[in-house]
């Protein structure tokens, strides 16, 4: 699967690249903030957006929505520490294909790809 | 500073960040667990003095305002910050002055996981939610993070204080850090009643 990763930690966007290689998908591209992910998901068009929730400007709820808009089939995996009921709820009603909480074992990332492929 | 015992908030340490802390032991080279939780009642810098400072301490700090206004630091000994480095991620980096850029994002991060831990078991237990400031690290001794902290925390304000040890070892090595969680009475008041 071609996958953009979105985060604003660079060691979690490495960690996630590395895990993602092993498990033989392509990582398309990477962004740091939302305006970058934005154009990044226009320009490569991945199968598959894993976004942070919180990143400086804006959140990942934000960007799940314009992604959403510009693709409403987009899947859009959030990945965050934050578990609150109702964040989670509200991510969900806003379209993410799921959500991978921090930290996740090897085994939890490649189930989500699974179901989500 | 006077202690006072309190159940609620102590098990907001003994339960959620204790199961998050099982978790980074599972995807991490390290074991980490909960050492120690207490409830004081201070300043902020009451409850960071409850740190050991040596000569400067690393901070990653979180601050919630409106739903549930809350102060958030994890503090930890610059000079630990290879052991944590190798528990955390496996390997350490490579040495510099102070806390390199790298060691920077890494405990940044760790930060970002510890205490949100702790903020999600808060506001689940509050049936509220809000979405948390991106972490922050500053760097210096006890009177350069209470000043930062200064931004976002009123220094004469008593806060309910939870301080929570953190062990974190590995075969190789041990280390330590403090997590110090600062609510406001009515916040803490609401806690205890749920």
């Amino acid at each position: 699967m071609k996958v953009l990763i979105v985060d604003d930690n660079v060691m979690t966007r490495s960690m996630i690249k590395d895990l993602l290689t092993e498990m033989k998908h392509v990582v398309v591209g990477e962004a740091e903030n939302g305006d970058e992910a934005v154009r990044v998901f226009t320009e490569l068009k991945p199968e598959l957006v894993l976004l942070d929730l919180i990143m400086p400007g804006k959140t990942g709820m934000e960007v799940l929505v314009e992604l959403k808009a510009i693709n409403p089939a987009a899947k859009v995996v959030m990945v965050t520490a934050v578990q609150q009921d109702i964040i989670s709820q509200q991510l969900m009603d806003k379209g993410a294909t799921a959500i991978l909480h921090k930290p996740f074992l090897y085994e939890e990332l490649e189930e989500v790809l699974k179901k989500v492929a | 500073m006077t202690s006072k015992p309190d159940v609620k908030l102590k098990s907001l340490a003994a339960v959620d960040l204790s199961k998050c802390l099982l978790r980074i032991s599972r995807v991490s080279a390290g074991t980490w667990q909960v050492v120690d939780a207490e409830v004081s009642s201070g300043t902020l810098e009451d409850a960071l003095s409850r740190h050991e400072f040596k000569d400067a301490a690393a901070a990653v700090y979180l601050s919630l305002k409106e739903t549930a206004p809350l102060t958030l630091v994890m503090l930890f000994d610059p000079s630990n910050t290879e052991c944590i480095s190798k528990c955390f991620t496996g390997h350490s980096f490579p040495k510099g002055a102070g806390t390199t850029p790298a060691e920077e994002v890494m405990l940044t991060e760790l930060g970002n996981i510890v205490l949100n831990a702790l903020i999600n078991s808060l506001l689940n237990a509050l049936k509220r939610s809000q979405m948390p400031a991106v972490p922050q690290f500053i760097e210096g001794d006890l009177a350069r993070i209470t000043g930062e902290l200064g931004r976002v925390v009123d220094l004469k304000r008593t806060f309910r204080t939870l301080t929570v040890t953190i062990g974190i070892k590995s075969d190789k090595c041990v280390s330590n850090s403090k997590v110090f969680a600062l609510f406001p009475e009515p916040l803490a008041q609401e806690l205890e009643n749920l």
